[in-house]
């Protein structure tokens, strides 16, 4: 009984604060609500919407404008060729960090990077995986989510030893330095498989590991494989 | 300034530690895990779940691929597979590609080392291991033969059985590329936990030499015990 009043309460509560919202707030107010969604707004307090503090990590994607190439939820990049980072291991997104600044990485995209990341101390950086890894995204889905095991990618992807390190489901590497790399859009994966196999990325023991059986995949395996992993949901 | 001093002296110091260290190739200190393995009981039925992680590369039967990515196991006498594991672990063998596999978390202390060497070395060899180009009869073979009696037999024996007791492995029936690589390694300073007496046996062998010697290991016959009764045998462990 007591429960039922305190949904009922609820309620209330919830209904009045949205009526309220809609008559003082005008369309332009929504749609910049909509627009900051749940990060909040930066001129708020207007007496009809709590703003919520965004956490370190999201105040640091922004600060530091991760979000330009890699989407407000890290799944939607710039370009297609942009890695979906939601909900990427911390490990090995804080190690990525430090190599791309580094420049012991710097292949494909990476190399843009660089200069981006340049004054992003250590402390961000593991302020930034940690979000990257739990927040950011939400439970957005990730990978187009049309898996079919039995396509030439997913038997390719069982066969030549991929699952071996990164995971039968993709997204549950062996390591956490290594990437989780389910939902990765194909030509992210097209270019680090092409880059791994060539030398143009080494930054890591993980890497190497990898170039030690590249040998065993063409340039046309690499596509189908690439195809494969861009559906496995993340 | 004092900060350049600072690094100079951290510079001059790594610099010390690696001449030491290339003077004196830890190749087999023994100690740690590798001592504690070598004195455990074998379970061959824990043997059984730690392989199944190898297996993922080196396959159930132990023969690893003909092309040599990954090397053949299966007959490898248990200590040497315990020296190797243990290297790899203890970084002082580079092989990235295999690293996490090692770990302790992938596959168990040292129980589980003794465990999987000893299964490794009950398996039934590959009847069609990874050849080199030169068969029996052709210059580059009788080349290869007479290398491998003049330099290789002290230490691997005469059909390449290796020795236990010593660590040096069994390498007749292994994987001609597989061999290639680890050989040119060796010769080159590549391969770290390396027997200090073979880089020096090595050292003057051109690439031809290599070829040819490699080519006669991998044409040694293995005695028929040793081996699966055909490429059709599949480990029934795994059934």
């Amino acid at each position: 009984m007591k429960r039922n009043l305190k949904i009922v309460q609820l309620c209330v509560l919830v209904l009045g604060v949205a009526s309220l919202a809609s008559c003082s707030g005008g369309d332009r107010e929504e749609r910049l609500t909509k627009i900051r969604g749940v990060h909040g707004a930066d001129e708020v307090g207007r007496g009809y919407v709590e703003v919520i503090p965004l956490s370190p990590g999201a105040q640091l994607y922004r600060d530091k404008t991760c979000n330009t190439c890699h989407g407000d939820d890290g799944i939607k990049g710039l370009l297609p060729s942009y890695p979906v980072i939601a909900r990427q291991g911390e490990e090995y997104a804080l190690q990525q960090m430090k190599d791309i600044q580094s420049g012991s990485r710097a292949n494909g995209q990476s190399a843009a990077m660089k200069a981006v990341v340049q004054d992003i101390t250590e402390e961000e950086m593991i302020i930034l995986a940690e979000y990257i890894a739990n927040e950011l995204g939400g439970d957005a889905p990730i990978g187009t989510g049309v898996v079919d095991p039995e396509s030439p990618g997913a038997v390719l992807f069982r066969t030549k030893t991929c699952t071996a390190c990164h995971g039968k489901d993709a997204k549950s590497p062996i390591l956490p330095t290594y990437p989780r790399i389910a939902g990765h859009t194909p030509e992210y994966v097209i270019q680090q498989m092409t880059d791994i196999k060539s030398g143009d990325r080494a930054n890591s023991m993980a890497v190497m590991g990898m170039k030690g059986i590249m040998h065993l995949v063409t340039e046309e395996e690499i596509a189908l494989l690439a195809e494969y992993i861009s559906t496995v949901p993340r | 300034m004092m900060l350049k001093k600072l690094i100079f002296v951290a510079m001059m110091l790594t610099l010390v530690t690696s001449v030491a260290l290339a003077e004196d190739p830890a190749w087999n200190e023994g100690g740690g895990e590798q001592d504690e393995a070598l004195g455990l009981t074998p379970n061959l039925e824990n043997a059984i779940e730690v392989y199944e992680v190898c297996a993922a590369c080196h396959l159930l039967e132990g023969w690893g691929t003909k092309d040599g990515t990954f090397p053949q196991l299966a007959g490898q006498p248990a200590s040497v597979a315990i020296k190797q594991l243990a290297d790899i672990r203890a970084l002082n063998r580079d092989n990235p590609t295999m690293y996490p596999f090692a770990l302790e978390q992938s596959i168990g202390g040292a129980q589980s080392v003794a465990d999987v060497a000893a299964y490794i070395e009950k398996l039934p060899m590959n009847p069609d291991n990874g050849k080199g180009e030169w068969a029996e009869g052709t210059p580059e073979f009788a080349k290869g033969e007479k290398l491998y009696k003049d330099n290789c037999v002290q230490c691997h024996g005469d059909h390449g059985q290796g020795d236990p007791v010593k660590f040096y492995p069994l390498i007749m029936g292994q994987h001609y590329n597989y061999m290639l690589r680890q050989f040119e390694w060796i010769r080159d300073g590549k391969r770290r936990n390396a027997n200090p007496d073979m880089i020096k046996q090595i050292a003057e062998f051109s690439d031809d030499d290599m070829k040819a010697v490699i080519n006669y290991v991998s044409r040694i016959p293995v005695p028929k015990e040793l081996l699966a009764p055909s490429t059709e045998w599949r480990n029934p462990d795994y059934d």
